[in-house]
């Protein structure tokens, strides 16, 4: 609810100096929303365009609504190499998509350094370290760069189960592919990653990695919450097969074992090394060396 | 010939019309899961083993596309049901008598997917069955319901 005239009077003339009152929970859901959005690829976009589109963004792609007290705070995880035309889209729909949801959000990009098979889960875990080293985050919302939500009633929040966002995917006919599907994107808060020991690192190349965690997140007794088909409809952005991140042929073997090795594959395994943090007023970009396959 | 000047329009184009009816022929086709049940059953390949198990498996390995070409060790996966080259499909015309299907892999990346299917067909009666392909004992035991057509 607005604040009422009297309270701003207190606040501004009879409160001690400098002490601002807290703003009032954000509604939920937003009165900002539109529902369905159109979302084409066909006309490139440039940053400098984004950003005079986003003016109440600050540096390293970070927002908090002005009017009330996000419901969250959510750091949006993009594990990332060399896909820069594609992060330039998803910035250019998610930005105002996010901040009429009214969060409290920024945006890391995990860039995996050098020519190594690529490593998704192993990036998402990076990043969910690192963004909680700036803030105190309590929701991670990880995304593909290449996929674009097209209705924005798809909140991108966490919820009391682990959330799979990326429902009914054009690439699938706007349908869910199986029930157990949890790739795309993904939200859990930070109880959720923590109880699962976060994320494989040993998944290397395309495949496998989101079914693990799906497992982990079975085994520990958690079920998977999801919008519906029309809200949790997303596009993705046609590309052909990338070079190192061919499908991983140990990927059926190692999701039949997640149970054994998910309390020593995980957060608490995790070593990287970090090479850059760069703050772009859209977003930050993290380069980090994860590594090679053991 | 045509008198009217839409009869002449569409003559103009002509060579565009048939330049889109040619190109489609060489793109892959990634199937629907009814749709490709309902050419599996039309092969009889679900006499012997559940069809929804089937159908579980080739998501699982090719996500239907025909045009699934995968890097397994030093072997190499092809097509929708994801035929080696170790024995059952040959890379070189040399090779193809020697093979199990007696074809050659390229044969099994294009549309046509009924030779595909009878070199299934000869997998399938080995003693592991469906299980020759991991993702069956991984994802296609259980929770089966969604499979069906």
């Amino acid at each position: 609810r607005a604040p009422q005239p009297e309270e701003a009077t207190e606040s501004t003339e009879t409160g001690p100096p400098g002490k601002v009152r807290p703003l009032p929970s954000c509604p939920d859901p937003s009165p900002l929303l539109v529902g369905p959005l159109q979302v084409e690829f066909l006309r490139p976009v440039n940053l400098e365009t984004i950003e005079k589109e986003n003016p109440k963004l600050r540096k390293g792609g970070r927002f908090t609504p002005e009017d009330c007290t996000a419901l969250q705070k959510v750091a949006i995880i993009i594990p990332f190499r060399n896909r820069d035309e594609h992060l330039r889209y998803w910035l250019y729909y998610l930005h105002p998509f996010l901040q009429r949801q009214q969060l409290d959000y920024g945006i890391y990009v995990i860039n995996q350094d050098g020519e190594e098979t690529f490593n998704r889960a192993k990036l998402l875990n990076v990043g969910f370290q690192e963004a909680l080293k700036e803030y105190d985050y309590d929701c991670f919302v990880f995304s593909d760069v290449d996929l674009i939500p097209m209705d924005d009633r798809n909140t991108y929040r966490c919820f009391e189960q682990p959330r799979h966002l990326s429902v009914s995917m054009d690439k699938f006919g706007f349908s869910l592919p199986y029930n157990q599907y949890f790739g795309g994107v993904s939200a859990l808060s930070k109880e959720q990653f923590l109880k699962i020991n976060g994320f494989p690192n040993n998944y290397w190349g395309w495949g496998g990695e989101d079914d693990d965690i799906y497992n982990r997140l079975i085994y520990k007794g958690m079920s998977i919450s999801r919008p519906n088909a029309i809200i949790g409809k997303c596009r993705m952005i046609r590309h052909s097969r990338d070079q190192k991140n061919e499908p991983n042929p140990q990927r059926f073997d190692r999701i039949a074992h997640t149970r054994q090795t998910m309390n020593s594959d995980g957060l608490n395994s995790l070593k990287y090394q970090l090479m850059e943090i760069q703050k772009y007023p859209l977003y930050t970009k993290i380069t980090v060396d994860i590594g090679s396959p053991s | 010939m045509f008198q009217t000047p839409e009869a002449a329009k569409m003559m103009s184009l002509l060579p565009l019309i048939l330049l889109g009816i040619a190109l489609p022929a060489t793109q892959a086709i990634q199937y629907r899961k009814c749709e490709l049940s309902q050419i599996l059953r039309e092969h009889g390949i679900d006499k012997d083993i559940p069809l929804p198990e089937l159908i579980c498996t080739m998501f699982h390995i090719s996500g239907f596309d025909t045009q699934t070409e995968v890097n397994n060790n030093s072997n190499k996966e092809h097509g929708i049901f994801q035929i080696s080259n170790n024995g059952w499909c040959a890379e070189k015309q040399e090779d193809v008598a020697k093979s199990v299907c007696g074809i050659l892999c390229s044969k099994l990346l294009d549309d046509d997917i009924t030779d595909d299917i009878v070199c299934a067909k000869k997998i399938l009666q080995l003693p592991e069955r469906l299980d020759y392909w991991k993702a069956h004992k991984t994802f296609c035991r259980e929770n089966l319901d969604q499979w069906n057509c």
